[in-house]
């Protein structure tokens, strides 16, 4: 047996990104419907320790984001170091701050590090929507519980009586808000409104993010985070590639779709909203000094992150709008000083709401109470690579995945800073700050 | 004094004995245990202070695990063995009259005569820990149980059962034997003497044949349907017959003894049937089967033993690997991955063909499917084991791994071309690599290296998880940290690990080219290919050398036999105009067309064929009897198994059994190529070899290892027993 630590060597307890990689992002009900959460976050964290070759008793602490929980393991992060094989002494959960987990994962790894308590994490997450727990009305979970506790067969008989065939309709999960009663499009849709977001600049939007990711995958630029995967149970293909991104879309024939939210009055499509995706990623993050240690090579420094929430029956999803400025003004930054920025698109009328409010006066100062507005973040910097809507959303996994495209991304473009923000389910979002060292 | 037992007696009057062989790792029922036993036995009948006894085993790992192996060897004559098995009959009969309940308190391994002594307790105790496991594993030995195990088995459990368990040796676990009535408690180790106690103060246990109260009827009732009266349990004799002669054709007399003794010992009273056990037993423990299995279990013992374990342990203190790389996701890639996989060393793999990690990764999944359908594994595991197999398409990520093993076409350039880059990336302290190859010699290999004491071969066989054998092969340069880790790999790996010094075919390779040649040269000289194959199964072997160059592939079989013949051109001839079978399109097997016809794979009949291209000509045809086939592929085989002794490719004699059994097929029962040579005699086997010689050439000229044995009449395992009458 491997012997436990009593005290942690010294770090220099400044939080930095080692490497990212992930699982190429499919659509669901499609090449991942077989395997499972688990399988695909252990390639992660398989691959990342064979391209790392660092020796896994080195890692203190493992996190994972996930939205739906999984049917079979609900802490996959503790689990898939239990199915690798790994030291045990590695300890780790799963989180869930909807679309924002895995960021949050990186952040709750960056703050041990900042601590001092531990040194070298793995930080990710994964999303099977192919794979998603059916629940049971209220009612039949209330009958199923009281006929396990009844204690005699009469007392079962009695229970009978409250029998009714409909309570046993399964509820496939909807995607929507518990409070707001309306799902994530529906509340886009409401921001598109309000924003005044049109179908035409919605759709110039997506399709440019599909361009963009296309000509990405074209060049190779996602080679590097990208792991094949021979998944289960058949194991017969390796998935190498991203198989959402379409190179060939055009406006036209985003333009036909028929609004898949509001039917009569809606902008929102199929097209410019980020589909359903199966994926997991996953990341190293370290104690800067430690990592000299052993020989690795930060790709960024973690300097700051941010968090809001916001009123989720106004606009669900502004918070980037709100988190970026207030993340940059703290550090003593503005959008000029930033290089490269990912925001996340769950759905294009989304981040141009974000955007167009960032830039807008009069949303920074019904906000922050300022005058000015915070600023418009130039195209050339914006999602560069494409984003959610081209590349996919697998809810727990896009935050890592956002990382290790903006690390390679600030590396290829010798470029320097780089801000990632995600809204989020819940009426929230987060932000983070990263520094190129490689 | 009691040397090696111990006797407390507990408030309540029972008497708790432990065995605890003074100065001995294992508590054997040992001729000294049992006479202290039968002193035991009288004391505690003779003090009427005790109320029970139970028996409990002083070491961790095993309650007792067998008789003393060397003490049966020395029965070496019918009578002295049924005496001997008589004698610890009636000792164990001691035990089961007691004037008290008796219990064993089993936990860990209790095999053979351990199981037949708590057999002869009323009642048995076991711990649900997974060591705890009981077997009568005395079939693996050539043996049947001579302790009462084929008169108090059956009785206690059934006919069925308790023949499945003589027949196999299989180990039971403990849920498994109290499932199936063979111990009556499965209790936590904390409380196994808590548990046992209470049994002990029971009445004495009845043996009833069909138990009325407390059995479970509808387990019992089919049981007594059919074993319960006679004519149920002639068909069911009929049957297990039929089952033993399809399972040893023949081969193995213990299976039929066992059958004597359980049918016809199950309708005598159990004192005529331990008799009938006794003069059983004694008629197998001379035989040459049982003496030859005997060997290999010496010798199987004494492999594990390397010459390298110094220098492991000090390298690694006794680390177990933990990984390991494997380079190339074929057939042999997949087979080592798997099985390392299921024995708990994680593996990363590299290949840079997408297809052949997708068929590898699909063969590991299926292996695993399998035992889960078995039960073996839970779904878990299956999924976990999977996981600790990492795919990747370029060779990275090996400076974790304890050994790399390179497992690409035997291409000497493409290995070496391996290593290489392997190198260039690798630089920890341990970095070993491994070549599996058959017959690339491994100097070339690592002529190439920076570090040539990093590298030896690891020659596994195939289908990996089958085959038993590793053959670890060392240069002169290899160092013996590195040697030993990879023993100890194979050996986590369950396999029997012998290590051998690299030359052409090293050993088993060319061991087997010169049997397969001298096939080739008779089937050259007319004698028909069904009966090449037939004269060689009925020797023993799992299939004919022909059959096996359809098997392992003809380019394969043809490729060995060039380069084994390029080392050794004065003894090993392969017939000119074989490389016509060659340019016929046949590759044997795996493309449906060999020496032999297939029909959806399956063998059919040889092909005639094969007689126009060989151009034989049908009025010179030079027909061989059985023998002089057999002699011929014999001779030669046991011949270059003594040139490789003598040449020090092997280390060992017992490398040498141990690798042609476990590796070629060598009939197990005639113990090796080296034990036959001890139980035909040095001298005739010079004989024969010199007689061969005049007649075929140089080739048969006896190795001067032979002849030296035969002139000084020496055994090459003097200390075992063998009886030379067996020919």
């Amino acid at each position: 047996m491997r012997k436990y630590k009593m005290s942690y060597p010294s770090g220099n307890q400044v939080p930095v990104y080692i490497d990212g990689v992930r699982t190429p992002f499919v659509k669901s009900f499609g090449v991942f419907e077989e395997t499972d959460g688990l399988e695909l976050f252990s390639r992660t964290v398989d691959s990342l320790l064979r391209r790392t070759d660092i020796d896994p008793v080195e890692i203190d602490e493992i996190i994972c984001g996930t939205v739906v929980p999984q049917i079979k393991n609900g802490n996959i992060a503790r689990d898939a170091i239990l199915n690798l094989g790994l030291p045990r002494h590695i300890h780790g959960y799963n989180l869930n701050r909807a679309c924002t987990s895995s960021l949050q994962s990186v952040v709750n790894a960056a703050a041990g590090i900042k601590f001092g308590h531990h040194h070298l994490c793995l930080a990710g997450g994964v999303e099977l929507l192919s794979d998603v727990p059916i629940t049971y009305s209220k009612e039949a979970r209330k009958f199923l519980l009281k006929v396990s506790k009844a204690k005699s067969t009469s007392a079962r008989v009695q229970l009978l009586k409250d029998f009714n065939a409909k309570d046993w309709l399964p509820k496939p999960p909807a995607l929507s808000e518990p409070l707001t009663g309306l799902t994530m499009g529906e509340h886009a849709e409401v921001m598109a409104k309000k924003n005044g977001i049109s179908r035409l600049d919605q759709d110039k939007f997506a399709v440019n993010s599909h361009k963009k990711a296309a000509a990405a995958q074209e060049a190779g630029y996602f080679d590097e985070e990208i792991i094949p995967i021979w998944a289960s149970t058949s194991y017969k293909e390796c998935i190498e590639r991203d198989n959402i991104i379409r190179k060939d879309t055009s406006l036209e024939a985003a333009s036909e779709l028929r609004p898949a939210f509001d039917k009569k009055y809606g902008s929102l499509t199929a097209a410019n909203s980020s589909p359903l995706t199966d994926g997991a990623s996953c990341t190293i993050i370290a104690d800067e000094e430690r990592a000299k240690n052993l020989g690795l090579k930060p790709k960024l420094k973690i300097l700051d992150f941010d968090f809001v929430g916001v009123d989720p029956w106004d606009q669900l999803l502004i918070g980037p709008a709100l988190t970026i400025p207030r993340l940059l003004r703290k550090n003593n930054l503005t959008v000029d000083n930033i290089d490269r920025f990912e925001i996340h698109e769950a759905f294009a009328a989304q981040v141009l709401s974000c955007t167009r409010s960032m830039a807008s006066n009069e949303f920074c100062e019904s906000y922050f109470g300022s005058t000015t507005a915070f600023g418009e973040i130039p195209e050339d910097k914006l999602n560069v690579n494409g984003g959610a809507i081209a590349i996919g959303h697998p809810f727990g996994a896009t935050g890592t995945r956002l990382l290790a495209t903006i690390a390679n991304e600030l590396i290829r473009s010798d470029k320097t800073l780089g801000v990632i923000a995600i809204c989020a389910a819940g009426g929230m979002a987060g932000s983070l700050l990263v520094e190129r060292m490689a | 004094m009691m040397k090696h037992f111990k006797i407390e007696k507990n408030e309540d009057n029972i008497a708790i004995i432990t065995l605890n062989r003074t100065n001995e790792e294992m508590n054997l029922l040992s001729e000294e245990v049992a006479s202290e036993l039968s002193d035991i036995c009288d004391l505690l009948s003779d003090d009427t202070s005790y109320e029970g006894a139970l028996f409990i085993s002083g070491k961790n790992s095993h309650f007792i695990a067998g008789a003393d192996i060397n003490e049966i060897a020395k029965l070496n004559t019918v009578e002295k063995a049924q005496a001997g098995s008589m004698q610890l009959q009636a000792i164990l009969q001691k035990v089961a009259d007691l004037p008290f309940s008796t219990v064993a308190a089993i936990h860990g391994a209790c095999l053979g005569g351990g199981l037949e002594f708590a057999l002869a307790c009323d009642w048995r105790v076991a711990t649900d820990d997974d060591v705890t496991k009981l077997a009568l594993p005395e079939i693996q030995l050539g043996l049947i149980p001579g302790a009462g195990g084929t008169q108090r088995l059956p009785r206690l459990i059934g006919i069925e059962k308790a023949l499945d368990m003589i027949l196999t040796g299989k180990k039971i676990a403990s849920k498994k034997a109290l499932k199936m009535g063979l111990v009556d408690a499965c209790v936590p180790k904390t409380q196994l003497i808590e548990q046992a106690v209470i049994f002990a103060q029971k009445k004495k246990a009845k043996k009833s044949k069909l138990g009325i109260l407390g059995i479970d009827l509808s387990l019992e009732l089919p049981k007594w349907a059919i074993e319960g009266n006679p004519i149920g349990r002639k068909v069911m004799y009929k049957m297990a017959k039929e089952k033993v002669e399809q399972n040893t054709k023949g081969f193995y007399p213990a299976a039929y003894k066992a059958l004597d003794a359980v049918f016809d010992g199950h309708d005598m009273s159990l004192k005529d049937g331990l008799k009938l056990e006794a003069t059983l037993f004694g008629e197998l423990v001379p035989t040459m089967e049982s003496q030859s299995l005997v060997h290999l279990f010496h010798a199987t013992t004494a492999i594990k033993k390397h010459p390298y374990a110094g220098a492991l342990k000090e390298r690694f203190s006794n680390q177990p690997c933990e990984m390991v790389g494997v380079v190339g996701a074929g057939f042999m890639g997949a087979g080592i991955a798997t099985v390392c996989s299921d024995k708990g060393v994680r593996v990363r793999l590299s290949d840079p063909n997408k297809e052949s990690i997708a068929r590898g990764l699909k063969y590991a999944n299926d292996y695993f499917k399998k035992k889960v359908n078995r039960r073996r594994l839970t779904s878990f595991e299956h999924a976990s084991k999977m996981s600790q197999i990492s795919p990747a398409l370029t060779p990275s990520g090996f400076n974790q791994c304890d050994v790399i093993i390179e497992a690409v076409f035997e291409d000497l350039s493409l290995k070496v071309k391996i290593l290489n880059s392997l190198e260039a990336q690798n630089n920890h302290e341990n970095w070993i690599f491994a070549s599996n190859t058959s017959a690339i010699p491994i100097h070339e290999i690592a002529k190439s290296s920076n570090s040539p004491e990093r590298i030896c071969g690891m020659h596994f066989f195939s289908p990996v998880e089958k085959m038993p054998l590793l053959e670890v092969v060392v240069t002169d340069q290899t160092a013996d940290w590195v040697a030993g880790r990879c023993v100890q790999l194979g050996q986590q790996m369950g396999k029997q690990v012998i290590v051998v010094k690299d030359g052409p075919g090293f050993y088993t390779t060319r061991a087997l080219a010169f049997f397969l040649a001298e096939a080739t040269n008779i089937l050259i000289e007319g004698t028909p290919i069904e009966s090449i194959d037939k004269a060689l199964t009925e020797f023993g072997f799992p299939v004919g050398p022909i059959t096996l160059i359809d098997e392992v592939g003809i380019d394969v079989g043809f490729h060995v036999l060039e380069t084994i013949e390029k080392a050794f051109p004065s003894r090993l001839a392969t017939p000119k105009n074989f490389q016509a079978i060659l340019d016929s399109g046949r590759l044997g097997r795996k493309n449906g067309k060999g020496f032999y016809l297939y029909n959806d794979g399956k063998k059919t009949k040889p092909d005639a064929e094969i007689y126009e291209i060989l151009k034989l000509n049908k009025e010179e045809q030079h027909l061989l009897t059985s023998e002089e086939i057999v002699d011929r592929c014999l001779m030669l085989f046991v011949n270059e198994s003594a040139r490789c002794l003598e040449e020090g490719i092997l280390n060992t004699a017992y490398d040498g059994d141990v690798g042609a059994v476990f590796g070629l097929g060598f009939p197990p029962f005639r113990g090796g190529p080296f034990k036959y040579i001890d139980f035909i005699g040095a001298r005739e086997i010079v004989d024969k070899l010199m007689h061969l010689q005049e007649t075929y050439g140089e080739r048969f000229k006896p190795a001067e290892i032979l002849v030296s044995k035969a002139n000084s009449k020496e055994k090459f395992f003097p200390e075992e027993t063998c009886s030379t009458d067996y020919q």
